[in-house]
């Protein structure tokens, strides 16, 4: 059966449609409010953890043990078993996209989030 | 008897209900679409004494991840031929070229060996990967930081040796070394070729936006949906980037910095990128950055641009057919040709000294 498309029934349709897409954006992107962090280890990728939860882990890596520091919305090595201890000096890293690793003991750590200014970093 | 969207229009029903039905169909078309293809996917892990990071724009996840995954295959492999110090296919060539023995060459170290060779002339051996002995005696050959700088003594005996890429011979599918000081180390150059590598094979694979970035150098193809990729490259002084540019179509950033290796000693830095002509690491340049339509010619030309620092980068740049470069020297100012000044975007308000050279 015919039906005649009357004068409210287009904005609607697009209103509905824009509804639709937006919500697919916001959840299909997986951001959430605040950043989290990726820790990785050369044999296994840990369960990513928010930064706006202050905590101290302790990560196994091939050398021994890192420990990585998230507080008031950043991470950090605070040590490692390296020689070099350049992930240390490498500090905090709060922004999605920042990473910092300790190559030798192969710990890894990525930032995540809405506020990703670039999509790699050149070093 | 119950009410179909056939009848409703007859029954007088106010016309907005007819739109939903459709909104909600096309609610599950796009729910659907948006499972199948996440915009991005992005991946690390460990490889080449490094880490890696692909990413990869507009293909459905499950293709990007197998994708991905072959790429880190493909890193593997390429280590456990080319590690300069763990047993390989290259570690084995070198122990034959130290003995004075001429030996088969595989065809994948023929091509870097010749390519690397090319690049070291026309740098006039700023560049040079026969120097491997001097970078084990730095202690830079391993998988940590050495602890102090060798005697100068042993620096002076090797570099009066004089090994160079120009030493070796290949002919009939054989390599050969006139001088044993030669010892083959593709650190600064067999990750950008691994880079081009990985990004032919996705493109194989059927993907065209994608970042490989291998310890911060990078090659990009493609771009990240309606926008060119944004690459941040790292400021040498400190946390964040001391610039940015966009990237599409196929480019490879690399850079080579004092910052990525680098011990002290009685007060002193000493890094990892080391002049041939000195023996010791180079001085003047705090960073240098290359854009080129390869990741391996980068590779090289990174390293020989920031070995010949801020008062000989440019004719080294002009033999090589670099077209974009800007080097950090060690007071902070930029060095760039014009083409790159018109790619590079300082972020507000932290705008350096720069100094601008004839045209590349």
């Amino acid at each position: 059966m015919k039906m005649p498309l009357r004068p409210l029934d287009l904005p609607i349709l697009l209103l509905g449609l824009l509804a639709v897409v937006t919500a697919f954006q916001r959840l299909g992107s997986g951001h959430r409010a605040g950043a989290w962090v990726e820790i990785r280890t050369a044999e296994r990728r840990l369960q990513p953890l928010p930064l706006d939860q202050d905590r101290v882990l302790h990560v196994r890596g091939r050398l021994g043990v890192s420990t990585i520091e998230i507080h008031q919305g950043a991470v950090r090595f605070l040590d490692s078993p390296c020689h070099g201890k350049l992930c240390i000096r490498s500090g905090w890293q709060r922004h999605a996209g920042d990473f910092a690793a300790c190559l030798p003991n192969r710990v890894s750590l990525l930032v995540r989030g809405p506020d990703r200014r670039f999509d790699s970093i050149n070093f | 008897m119950p009410r179909s969207v056939g009848t409703s229009g007859t029954l007088g029903r106010p016309a907005p209900s007819r739109a939903w039905p459709l909104v909600l169909l096309l609610a599950l078309i796009l729910s659907a679409g948006c499972h199948r293809s996440p915009p991005l996917v992005e991946r690390q892990f460990f490889a080449m004494g490094t880490l890696v990071t692909v990413s990869v724009y507009g293909t459905p996840q499950a293709r990007a991840e197998r994708a991905i995954a072959r790429s880190e295959r493909l890193f593997d492999r390429l280590d456990r031929r080319w590690h300069a110090w763990h047993p390989s296919a290259l570690t084995r060539m070198d122990a034959a070229l130290a003995a004075g023995r001429s030996i088969p060459i595989p065809p994948d170290l023929a091509r870097l060996v010749r390519e690397a060779g090319r690049l070291s002339r026309l740098s006039d051996g700023l560049f040079d990967p026969a120097l491997g002995q001097l970078l084990a005696l730095w202690g830079f050959e391993g998988d940590d930081l050495p602890a102090r700088p060798p005697p100068a003594a042993s620096i002076q005996q090797l570099l009066a040796r004089h090994p160079s890429m120009s030493d070796l011979v290949l002919e009939e599918g054989r390599i050969r070394s006139r001088n044993p000081a030669v010892r083959l180390d593709f650190g600064a150059y067999a990750k950008g070729v691994a880079v081009d590598r990985a990004i032919d094979l996705l493109r194989s694979l059927g993907i065209r936006n994608a970042i490989v970035n291998a310890g911060g150098d990078l090659r990009a193809i493609g771009r990240h949906g309606a926008r060119a990729w944004r690459i941040g490259i790292r400021n040498p002084d400190g946390p964040g980037v001391i610039a940015w540019l966009e990237v599409e179509g196929d480019q490879a950033v690399f850079t080579s910095g004092d910052y990525e290796r680098y011990f002290s000693w009685h007060g002193k830095r000493y890094h990892h990128i080391l002049d041939p002509r000195t023996g010791y690491p180079a001085r003047g340049s705090r960073s240098v950055t290359v854009l080129a339509k390869h990741g391996g010619l980068a590779d090289a030309a990174a390293t020989a641009l920031f070995v010949a620092g801020p008062d000989g980068w440019y004719p080294i740049a002009r033999a090589l057919g670099i077209h974009y470069v800007m080097l950090v020297d060690d007071h902070g100012r930029v060095h760039m040709n014009p083409r790159m000044a018109r790619r590079i975007h300082f972020p507000a308000g932290r705008t350096p000294e720069v100094k601008l050279s004839p045209a590349l």
